[in-house]
């Protein structure tokens, strides 16, 4: 049987359904996310919330000749406890104790003022096995799914060691060099 | 006039409609086909400027504190030498096991020709000969509790001059031959030279031309001379005190990979500070 009528509604068929699938594409592309757009995901906020923190590690890891950085003392003086911003402090998790160091002040006064959520995290070679061990300094919940994280290496010395409660370990132990530590700031958008 | 039945018609123009839509989309897909297709290598897993910078930092501040930690008084050029080439080789092995957190490897490599040669650095701001000649070591001073010079070379001369804000308070002119002292009256007394100087001895009149003084301390002429040198005082900033101290210009050299390039820097690191 031969239907030239039945063939022309196909391909009109055919004609209609790629241009209302067009339509469909064209107007989720002109309706998604753009630099400006008020989202939390947008590409623009991770990149303004990553130079906030290389900037706020920048500052704090810069030193004089002859001196540790603000950044490298705080490590070497850090406990090994985690802490929780309670609104007002950086409290031990599950006691009394507070932590006041050069990071907290920064933090205080940058993150915490713009409702930024953070965390605090130390990565570094555990002495015994030499595996990569992580540990919180600061605990503020799970980051989301578009958290951004900056990092800094530091290189302590058996000589910046101060806490003996300090987790890190010496790596080398016949040499000054004690151990290098990725200090990493994980923020993300509430 | 009745309406022309034509169906050939019809499908010319449906057939025409339908390839013109299908060459809009084999454009947008070669588009992003060629976008894809040119896009960095490994772009996101390479390390970026801030990686790059901290790594140079940290090889820098490695090398400064081997240098420091080796050099401990009395113990022999051979023996710091070993100790500063075991830290370094210890630093250089963890550095990898961080790195390797980031997909990357990273070795370090170091020269210590100019130290295991005795080939002391310039007076220049970075320590090499075409370093900036003339140039302020420190600022706001309050007073200096060591301010010494040795293994001093002078091809023509060096200057130190010692300033305030408003005028020249003390200078010495090191030439092949002489130390020449101007204070800040304008006098000046001429003395042998010698590699050894202790700028505080009291025949230099540095003190005294200094007393109750905030002062910068400047190099000229740096190029063209070179040996140790030692600054220590007060600043007037927090009262904080500082030190400048260079013994040798050493190079250092990173080197990162990943499973598609390899890069290395060399940079010059003054020790041991």
């Amino acid at each position: 049987m031969f239907d030239e009528k039945a063939q022309l509604h196909t391909l009109e068929g055919v004609a209609a359904s790629v241009i209302l699938l067009l339509v469909i594409i064209y107007a989720i592309d002109a309706t998604s996310m753009t630099p400006l757009t008020a989202s939390t995901s947008s590409t623009h906020v991770e990149y303004e919330l990553q130079t906030l923190g290389e900037d706020i590690l920048n500052t704090l890891d810069y030193s004089e000749p002859g001196y540790s950085s603000k950044l490298k003392n705080d490590i070497a003086r850090w406990d090994g406890k985690e802490h929780i911003w309670t609104g007002s402090d950086y409290k031990e998790k599950g006691g009394t104790v507070l932590l006041n160091n050069n990071l907290t002040e920064i933090l205080k006064k940058t993150l915490v003022k713009r409702g930024i959520a953070y965390n605090v995290e130390l990565t570094f070679l555990d002495n015994s096995t030499l595996i990569l061990d992580t540990l919180n300094m600061i605990y503020n919940g799970d980051p989301s799914n578009n958290a951004v994280i900056v990092s800094r290496k530091i290189v302590l010395q058996d000589t910046d060691m101060v806490s003996p409660y300090n987790p890190i370990g010496d790596i080398d132990l016949p040499t000054n060099l004690h151990s290098i530590v990725d200090v990493k700031l994980v923020m993300w958008r509430m | 006039m009745g309406i022309v039945q034509n169906m050939e018609a019809q499908f010319m123009l449906l057939a025409g409609f339908i390839i013109a839509i299908g060459l809009v989309i084999t454009t947008v897909l070669l588009n992003s086909i060629i976008f894809e297709g040119n896009m960095a290598i490994e772009g996101g897993s390479e390390l970026s400027k801030d990686e790059i910078t901290n790594l140079l930092q940290i090889t820098r501040d490695e090398v400064k504190s081997a240098y420091t930690n080796s050099t401990a008084l009395g113990v022999t050029k051979d023996n710091a030498i070993t100790n500063f080439t075991r830290q370094l080789n210890n630093f250089s092995a963890n550095l990898s096991g961080v790195f390797a957190i980031h997909g990357e490897s990273v070795n370090l490599t170091w020269d210590i020709e100019n130290w295991n040669s005795s080939i002391y650095a310039n007076f220049t701001e970075n320590g090499m000969p075409a370093g900036t000649a003339d140039w302020t070591v420190i600022e706001g001073v309050r007073n200096t509790t060591i301010f010494e010079f040795s293994s001093v070379g002078i091809y023509d001369y060096f200057l130190i001059n010692v300033t305030n804000s408003s005028a020249r308070l003390w200078s010495m002119n090191i030439t092949t031959s002489n130390i020449s002292i101007f204070n800040k009256t304008g006098d000046n007394t001429i003395y042998p030279f010698n590699s050894y100087i202790d700028v505080l001895n009291s025949s230099y009149q540095f003190n005294t031309n200094t007393l109750n003084e905030v002062y910068n301390i400047n190099f000229i002429h740096g190029n063209n001379s070179w040996g140790r040198f030692a600054i220590e005082g007060n600043n007037t900033i927090y009262y904080k005190k500082f030190i400048r101290k260079r013994d040798f210009i050493l190079n250092a050299t990173p080197i990162f990979s990943t499973s598609r390039l390899i890069a290395n820097i060399t940079i010059p690191v003054s020790v041991p500070w």
